[in-house]
């Protein structure tokens, strides 16, 4: 059963064309990621599944139906920037935005599951970015939500605060949620996603599962070394005509499919191999290879 | 609409307002300040010199306090509201019969112009039971709540568009309605404390003579407070700009302030400015407030006024509830 629907979705703002006519489909139940770089669209989309914007053409279908009044009670919303009502606690905001809905789930047992015990009885405005995300995130969930949108959940945070909200959003996927995040982080929706699409100058390049759309993309491992005075790309190239060969700032990157065969050459023409680290390529590799750009330059 | 919600927004609002030393201090510094301002007029009305005003003739003694006013008219409005004890002119004078000072004051003129005076004819106008500082003290109430409910409601609003908090709002199931109800009703809370705050404050700084129902000098003061959180809503309806909303809010405020006879009548003034008047709500509740304090008006009495400011409050709410805008786009 599907979720949700969006069809030919169309926005511009001015001159400006921010959504061109993307469609895709959310299964019940899935975790869905809209991945792309700064300024691609995915805010847009979002806020038209939200309705918090108006789309200038296409069509959203929520579990197929056309959007109405109601259609707020079901789903939760986190913005990518958003201010709470200033001067309450964390525990009180969750009062107040559960307060606003007729099907919630009691305080106590969202603190307990998005992990606020230690600062629920703080000011909002004196919590981490951390601390804020979880407890937004916390507040999207207080209607107990049949659709989740969550608009880069973890875009600022430090390494240990993503994996935590990672923890809560996986065990939210556990319990059966349907889940739409965006995120300009590849890593984040590799763990977390079960499909995507990436977004770019406000059109879909790829859809599908992350791995599958890795192994169709870019079925080669990658080899990457430094840069130096006898590793420079002229060399590497004239030496693997075959290959594709990349430079990424101080860093030389080889894709391929005959590793043994790309290390036997390098090795043959005495290039140092210190450095060198071969790995599986990932969704920044696949979005490097479908734009030719990083993804958050 | 669920007044579950309201009271929800209602009660988050109210703990933002006490939770704010600053604006919490202000609602309750600026009417002290005021008040003891207001002592200190009070003192400089009871001082011992007479004042009196000598219109188109000579006078000179050194027991009165001449102050100079050019016409008639003029000054026997002024003595009628206590600001000055005795009139002379060329032929007359005049006291005010329910100022005990008007009474000394004309008693130590008598004795001063004693050769002078079988030129001049007595004559009593019939005076007012309040002094210039009762009929002053309504005007200074009303200003209080004219700040506090065009900012507190406008303002508010237009900052937490800004910020964002309307945005997330937006996703939620409140109605606009439901969030305009508890901004509004939050702060007219707050301006019900403030005003019978300043009211006592003031009351025991100097007992007020009030002839009517402090039940309905409450409805009246109350309702005045409605109209002008309306207003502020309308004002607050679409934008995201601070400083925009704080120029539009100084534009209604000032000419609402000069022309809603809050410092001083309008008595005089061209007819224009008088109609003017009538369709500012500041007016029509300082009005209805001296009218309740000062000649014991009922509700019936005051209907007209009741009218104009449950109206006036009535077509803002709705109004301001149209024009709503979450987000600016």
């Amino acid at each position: 059963m599907l979720a949700l629907e969006v069809k030919n979705l169309i926005k511009s703002y001015g001159d400006v064309a921010a959504v061109k006519n993307i469609s895709f489909q959310i299964r019940v139940g899935e975790c869905f990621g809209l991945l792309g770089p700064n300024g691609a669209g995915k805010s847009t989309t979002i806020e038209i599944i939200e309705q918090i914007q108006k789309q200038d053409s296409g069509q959203v279908f929520y579990f197929g139906k056309p959007p109405t009044e109601a259609l707020r009670e079901q789903i939760g919303v986190q913005f990518q920037e958003t201010a709470l009502l200033p001067r309450l606690t964390a525990r009180e905001c969750l009062e107040v935005f559960s307060g606003l809905y007729s099907e919630r789930i009691p305080v106590p047992e969202l603190i307990k599951l998005c992990q606020l015990e230690e600062f629920a009885d703080r000011y909002h405005e004196k919590l981490s970015g951390g601390q804020k995300q979880r407890l937004l995130l916390a507040i999207a969930m207080s209607n107990r939500p049949k659709i989740l949108l969550l608009d880069e959940p973890t875009t600022g945070l430090d390494p240990q605060a993503r994996r935590h909200l990672w923890d809560i959003i996986t065990n939210l996927k556990t319990a059966g949620a349907t889940i739409i995040l965006t995120t300009h982080y590849m890593d984040e929706a590799e763990a977390l996603c079960d499909r995507i699409v990436i977004v770019d100058h406000g059109e879909i390049i790829a859809e599908g599962e992350p791995r599958n759309l890795i192994r169709s993309h870019l079925p080669e491992v990658i080899v990457e070394m430094p840069l130096s005075e006898r590793v420079t790309s002229d060399r590497v190239k004239n030496l693997l005509p075959n290959e594709r060969v990349l430079i990424l700032g101080q860093r030389l990157q080889i894709s391929t499919k005959k590793l043994d065969q790309v290390v036997r050459a390098l090795s043959d023409a005495h290039i140092p191999l210190d450095g060198l680290h071969v790995r599986q390529p990932n969704l920044e590799d696949l979005f490097i290879s479908l734009t030719g750009k990083a993804l958050r330059s | 609409m669920s007044l579950r919600r309201v009271w929800v927004l209602f009660n988050s609002r109210n703990k933002e307002f006490y939770r704010d030393p600053g604006s919490l201090g202000w609602i309750f510094i600026f009417p002290i300040v005021m008040v003891i301002g207001f002592g200190y007029l009070f003192k400089v009305g009871e001082s011992s010199t007479f004042k009196v005003a000598v219109v188109q003739t000579q006078f000179e003694s050194s027991t009165f306090e001449e102050v100079a006013i050019p016409s008639l008219e003029e000054a026997l409005k002024k003595l009628e509201f206590h600001a000055l004890d005795l009139v002379i002119a060329p032929n007359d004078y005049y006291i005010n019969e329910s100022s005990p000072k008007s009474k000394l004051a004309e008693a130590v003129f008598l004795k001063e112009t004693l050769p002078l005076v079988s030129e001049k004819t007595k004559h009593i106008i019939p005076g007012q039971r309040v002094t210039y500082v009762d009929w002053l003290f309504p005007g200074i109430i009303a200003t209080n709540v004219l700040w506090m409910a065009l900012w507190g409601v406008g303002w508010v609003i237009v900052r937490q568009r800004k910020i964002g908090v309307l945005k997330r709002l937006k996703a939620s199931p409140v109605k606009p309605v439901e969030y305009l109800a508890a901004q509004a009703l939050s702060r007219m809370v707050v301006m019900a404390f403030s005003g019978v705050f300043v009211f006592a404050l003031g009351h025991l700084i100097r007992p007020f003579h009030t002839e009517g129902s402090y039940l309905t000098l409450f409805f009246i003061y109350m309702l005045g407070c409605f109209a002008l959180s309306s207003i502020g809503l309308v004002a607050a309806a679409r934008l995201d700009n601070e400083e925009l909303v704080n120029g539009i809010l100084n534009f209604m405020t000032y000419p609402m302030m000069f022309l809603s006879e809050v410092w001083f009548s309008l008595e005089g003034s061209p007819e224009w400015v008088k109609q003017t008047a009538h369709v500012m709500p500041l007016w029509h509740m300082v009005k209805g407030m001296r009218e309740v304090m000062s000649e014991g008006a009922t509700l019936a009495q005051l209907s007209p006024h009741i009218a104009v400011l449950a109206g006036i409050g009535i077509f803002c709410l709705f109004l301001g509830g149209y024009l709503f805008r979450w987000t600016k786009d």
